[in-house]
C-alpha cells in the first residue's frame, strides 16, 4: 500500500519534475487559491490525530493554523507517509510539512529542502518491559528491536550501537502500529521510536506500568518546518510565523488577550509585534495584523504545547528543554524588530 | 517478408537479400531501442529539472555508507578486486555456457555430461572462495546502500524460491485430491482451495504474522526438545553445522559425488535402455552422493563442529535460526499459491482424454500408475503455462514481507528511499530487479517446459 503511494508519488514527482518550473511565488500562489497546504502525520499522538467526526487536532497542526492565519488563508490538511514527504513538497502537492521531520544535514543539502525553524527537540529512546530487568541501554547487548520505517530510527540505532560496542538484531515494521504491536506481542526485547511518541504509545497501553521508558536519549532529533529550496519569500514567512509564537510567549500574550494588548499596549516590542507600529507585516508580503491573526488562532507556543503534549492533555509532559531559554530550554524567539 | 520468400537471384541484390532475412531483429533492435532510449530521456530531464531545485540525483549514493542494520541477512558472495570481479563472472559464464545443453535438450549423454561439469564447476567455485579474492560476506552497516539493496533482493529470493517449492507441493497433492473419490478427502481439498483463494494475500500474511507470534511461547518459556530443536516467538532455531575451514572438503566431495551420481544415473538408464535390465552398478547412484563427503570428512579428521541453540542475555544463539517473519511469509505465499496450483493441477488432470485412463484400467495398470505414468506427464503439457505465471506471480508477492518486518526487496526499497530522498532511482533499482529476475526465471521455464512437457509430442 505504501508502496503503492510511494510510487504514485514518485511518478508525480517525475511528472512535476517534467512539467513547468516552480512557480513565481508560493505566498501568492496560497493568497490566490485561498489555501495552506500542509504535509501532516496520518496520526501521530499528541502531534496530528483525527477524531471520530474527522476533525484534525495536534501540536503540529496548529502551527500550520498560525501560519494560514497569518497569511489570511484556510488550513488544508494532507496527511502524509514519512516516505512520500519529501516527494510530496518537492512536487508541489504541499506548500510545507509540519510532521515533525528531523533536520539533518543530508536533508537540508540533498532533498531541494529548507527548515524555516524547529518547533520541538525530541530524542530517540528505548522502551522495554518492566519484566526484562534492564534499566539502561548499555545493558541490551544481543537484544531485538522492533521499529517502524520511515524514520531515522534505523540509523540512529546502528550508530549507538556500533558506539557502545553491543549487538543487536532490527525487526523493521512498515507501520508503526504493528511495530509496536509485535513488541507488546514479545516479539522484541526493546521498541525504539521518538521520546513523545513512545510516552504516547505506552499510555494507549492497557497496563503501562509493565513497560518501562529506558533513560538515555539516543539521538537528536530537533523537528520542524520544511519548504521547498530556493524560496526565500516564502521561507521568511515560516521563520517569522513561528517567532511571532514564542515571541508572544516572552511576551506574555495570549490567545485571550492578544486583541486588547494589541489595542491598548504600550510596550514596544509589542506594538512591533502586533502591528500597531511600524511596517515589518507588510515588509514580509503579510497584513498588518498578521500576528494578532496567527496569535489569535492558536496562542502562543507554551499554550500550543500545553494544550497538545502538556498539562492540558493527557500525556502531561514537561516542557523540559522545549521550555522557554529564560527558563532554561532551548525555545528562543528571534527578535522582531 | 515478400523479399524473403523470393529465391535466390530472383529480387534485388544479395546484400538486401540478407537484409531481409535479418528485417524482423532489425525492426525489433530498432524498438527495443527506441523505448530504453525514451526511457533514459525523461530520467536525464527529470533528473536535471530536480537538480535545478536542489534535489540530489543520479546513482552516487549507491556506493555510499548505509548505516542502517537489516534484519536477517544471506552471505553474499562478493569479490574484493579485480581478479575476484573476473573469476565471478568467468564463473558466472561458464555455469550458463553448460546450463543451456540442460534447457535447450540434446541426448541424455550431453545433458548428463553438462550436469556433472556443472557440479564440478560449483566445486571449483567454492574452493576458489579460499583463495581467490572472493569472500561470503554478510551485510552489516558499513556496508554500502547497493549491498543492501543486494542483502534484500537475496532475501526476496529466499522466499520466492521456498515459496515455490511449498506451493508447489501443497497444491499438486491439494489438486489430486480434489478429484479423490473420497468423499471426504475431495471435500477438504475443495475447502482448502475455496478458502485461500478468496482471502487477500495481504491479510493472510498478516494472520499467519500474528497468528505464529501469539501461538508460540515467551523466550523464557521456550519449548525445547532435547536442547536441539528449540520454538519461541522469536523463530525456529535448529542444529547448525559450522562451515569450518576443514568443512570444505566436505562440500566439495559432496558437489563432486552428486555429479558423478548423475552421469552414473544417466549411463545406467542408458544401459536399461538398450539391453533391458538395470546393470548391477546402479547401486552406486544414492551411495555416491553420502560415501563422497562421508570419506571427505573421515579422511580430513572428522572437523565439522555442529552449534546447538543455546540461551544466552536476551534470546537463544547458535543453531540456524527461522525468524517468525520468514515463517509467516512463508506460509502465507505457500498456502494461498498452493490454492491456485491445485486448481491449475485439477485443470491439467481433466484435461487428460479419460480414456486413456480407461484404456490403462484396461491393461491392467493400478490407480497409482495411472495417475504418475499415463495422466501426469500428460496433464504436465496443460498445466506448464499457468503454472510458470503463478511462480511469477508468488515472487512478486514475496514483496509483502515488508508488512510483517521481513526484509525483502521492497523494504528495503523503502527505506532506502527514505534515507537518500531519491525515489525515482531507487524505484527503476527495484522495478529493473524484478523485471530481470522474473524475465530470467521465465525464460528458464519456458525452455524448460519445451525440453520436458513436449518431448514426447
Amino acid at each position: 500500500m505504501r508502496f503503492l503511494s510511494t510510487m504514485m508519488a514518485a511518478a508525480g514527482l517525475l511528472s512535476a519534475a517534467w512539467g513547468t518550473a516552480a512557480p513565481a511565488s508560493t505566498l501568492s500562489d496560497v493568497r490566490d487559491r485561498g489555501t495552506l497546504r500542509c504535509g501532516v502525520h496520518i496520526e501521530k499522538p499528541g502531534f496530528s490525530t483525527t477524531d471520530a467526526s474527522g476533525v484534525v487536532s495536534g501540536f503540529d497542526i496548529d502551527f500550520c493554523k498560525a501560519a494560514a492565519a497569518a497569511i489570511g488563508v484556510e488550513p488544508e490538511f494532507l496527511p502524509l507517509s514519512p516516505q512520500q514527504r519529501f516527494t510530496a513538497l518537492t512536487s508541489g502537492a504541499v506548500e510545507v510539512l509540519l510532521m515533525t521531520t528531523t533536520q539533518t544535514m543530508n536533508r537540508d543539502t540533498k532533498l531541494g529542502a529548507d527548515f524555516p525553524f524547529i518547533n520541538f527537540y525530541g530524542g530517540g529512546m528505548l522502551m522495554v518491559p518492566r519484566s526484562l530487568g534492564v534499566t539502561s541501554t548499555t545493558q541490551l547487548d544481543g537484544a531485538s528491536i522492533c521499529m517502524s520505517a520511515g524514520t531515522t530510527a534505523d540509523q540512529f540505532l546502528a550508530d549507538y550501537f556500533r558506539k557502545t560496542g553491543q549487538t543487536y538484531s532490527q525487526v523493521l515494521f512498515e507501520k508503526l502500529e504493528d511495530g509496536f504491536r509485535a513488541f507488546v506481542e514479545g516479539r522484541c526485547d526493546a521498541f525504539t521510536q521518538d521520546d513523545t511518541s513512545l510516552a504516547a504509545m505506552r499510555m494507549t497501553l492497557a497496563n503501562p506500568d509493565d513497560f518501562v521508558i529506558l533513560p538515555e536519549l539516543l539521538s537528536k532529533e530537533p523537528v520542524g518546518a520544511v519548504t521547498r529550496q530556493n524560496d526565500s519569500e516564502w521561507n521568511n514567512v515560516m521563520t517569522w510565523v513561528f517567532a511571532a509564537l514564542v515571541n508572544a510567549e516572552e511576551l506574555g500574550l495570549t490567545q485571550a488577550n492578544v486583541e486588547d494588548m494589541a489595542a491598548t499596549s504600550e510596550v514596544p516590542e509589542i506594538q512591533r509585534l502586533l502591528g500597531a507600529t511600524g511596517t515589518l507585516g507588510p515588509d514580509a508580503g503579510l497584513a498588518q495584523d498578521w500576528a494578532v491573526r496567527a496569535i489569535r488562532a492558536v496562542g502562543n507556543y507554551g499554550e500550543i504545547f500545553d494544550r497538545h503534549l502538556g498539562t492540558q492533555s493527557r500525556f502531561n509532559m514537561a516542557r523540559g528543554i522545549n521550555d522557554l531559554w529564560s527558563r532554561g530550554g532551548l525555545i528562543y524567539g528571534l527578535p522582531i524588530r | 517478408m515478400t523479399a524473403g520468400v523470393r529465391g535466390r537471384g530472383q529480387g534485388p541484390a544479395a546484400g538486401w537479400h540478407i537484409l531481409s532475412r535479418y528485417r524482423h531483429h532489425l525492426f525489433r533492435a530498432t524498438i527495443v531501442l527506441a523505448l530504453l532510449g525514451g526511457a533514459a530521456a525523461i530520467y536525464a530531464g527529470a533528473s536535471a529539472r530536480l537538480a535545478a531545485r536542489g534535489v540530489g540525483t543520479g546513482f552516487g549514493f549507491l556506493l555510499q555508507e548505509a548505516g542502517f542494520a537489516i534484519g536477517e541477512t544471506l552471505p553474499i558472495l562478493l569479490p574484493s578486486d579485480a581478479g575476484g570481479w573476473a573469476f565471478v563472472a568467468l564463473l558466472l559464464a561458464a555455469a550458463g555456457g553448460l546450463a543451456m545443453p540442460l534447457l535447450a535438450g540434446g541426448t541424455a549423454a550431453r545433458r548428463g555430461a553438462a550436469l556433472g561439469f556443472l557440479a564440478l564447476l560449483g566445486a571449483g567455485g567454492m574452493a576458489a572462495l579460499g583463495v581467490a579474492g572472493v569472500a561470503l560476506v554478510e551485510y552489516s552497516p558499513e556496508r554500502s546502500f547497493a549491498f543492501a539493496l543486494s542483502a534484500g533482493f537475496a532475501n526476496t529470493v529466499k522466499a520466492g524460491l521456498f515459496g515455490c517449492v511449498i506451493a508447489t507441493a501443497a497444491g499438486v497433492l491439494v489438486g489430486i485430491a480434489r478429484l479423490s473419490s473420497n468423499w471426504l478427502l475431495a471435500r477438504a481439498a475443495t475447502a482448502f482451495v475455496e478458502t485461500l483463494r478468496n482471502i487477500p494475500l495481504l491479510v493472510l500474511v498478516l494472520f499467519w504474522y500474528f497468528g505464529v507470534l501469539r501461538a508460540l511461547p515467551a523466550v523464557r518459556q521456550s519449548l525445547d526438545i532435547g536442547g536441539t530443536v528449540v520454538l519461541n516467538n522469536r523463530g525456529v532455531f535448529l542444529p547448525d553445522i559450522h562451515a569450518t575451514g576443514g568443512t570444505w572438503p566436505v562440500i566439495l566431495a559432496l558437489l563432486a559425488g552428486t555429479g558423478l551420481a548423475v552421469m552414473t544415473y544417466r549411463r545406467a538408464i542408458a544401459a536399461k535402455m538398450a539391453t533391458g535390465a538395470l546393470p548391477g552398478w546402479w547401486a552406486a547412484v544414492p551411495l555416491l552422493p553420502v560415501a563422497a563427503p562421508a570419506l571427505a570428512w573421515a579422511l580430513s579428521g572428522a572437523p565439522a563442529t555442529f552449534s546447538y541453540p543455546v540461551l544466552s542475555g536476551f534470546n537463544y544463539v547458535g543453531g540456524l535460526r527461522l525468524s517468525p517473519e520468514f515463517a509467516a511469509l512463508l506460509l502465507g505465499l505457500g498456502l494461498y499459491h498452493a490454492a491456485f496450483i491445485a486448481e491449475i493441477v485439477r485443470a491439467g488432470l481433466q484435461g487428460v482424454d479419460p480414456g486413456q485412463r480407461q484404456a490403462a484400467l484396461a491393461l491392467g495398470f493400478r490407480e497409482g500408475r495411472i495417475l504418475r505414468l499415463i495422466v501426469f506427464p500428460q496433464a504436465l503439457r496443460v498445466m506448464f503455462p499457468p503454472l510458470i505465471t503463478q511462480y511469477l506471480s508468488l515472487i512478486k508477492d514475496s514483496s509483502l514481507g515488508f508488512a510483517i518486518a521481513y526484509p525483502e526487496l521492497v523494504t528495503l526499497n523503502n527505506v532506502i528511499i527514505n534515507q537518500t530522498g531519491q525515489p525515482i532511482e531507487v524505484l527503476l533499482i527495484t522495478i529493473s530487479v524484478f523485471m530481470a529476475f522474473n524475465l530470467m526465471v521465465s525464460f528458464i521455464l519456458n525452455r524448460f517446459e519445451r525440453r520436458y512437457a513436449w518431448s514426447w509430442a
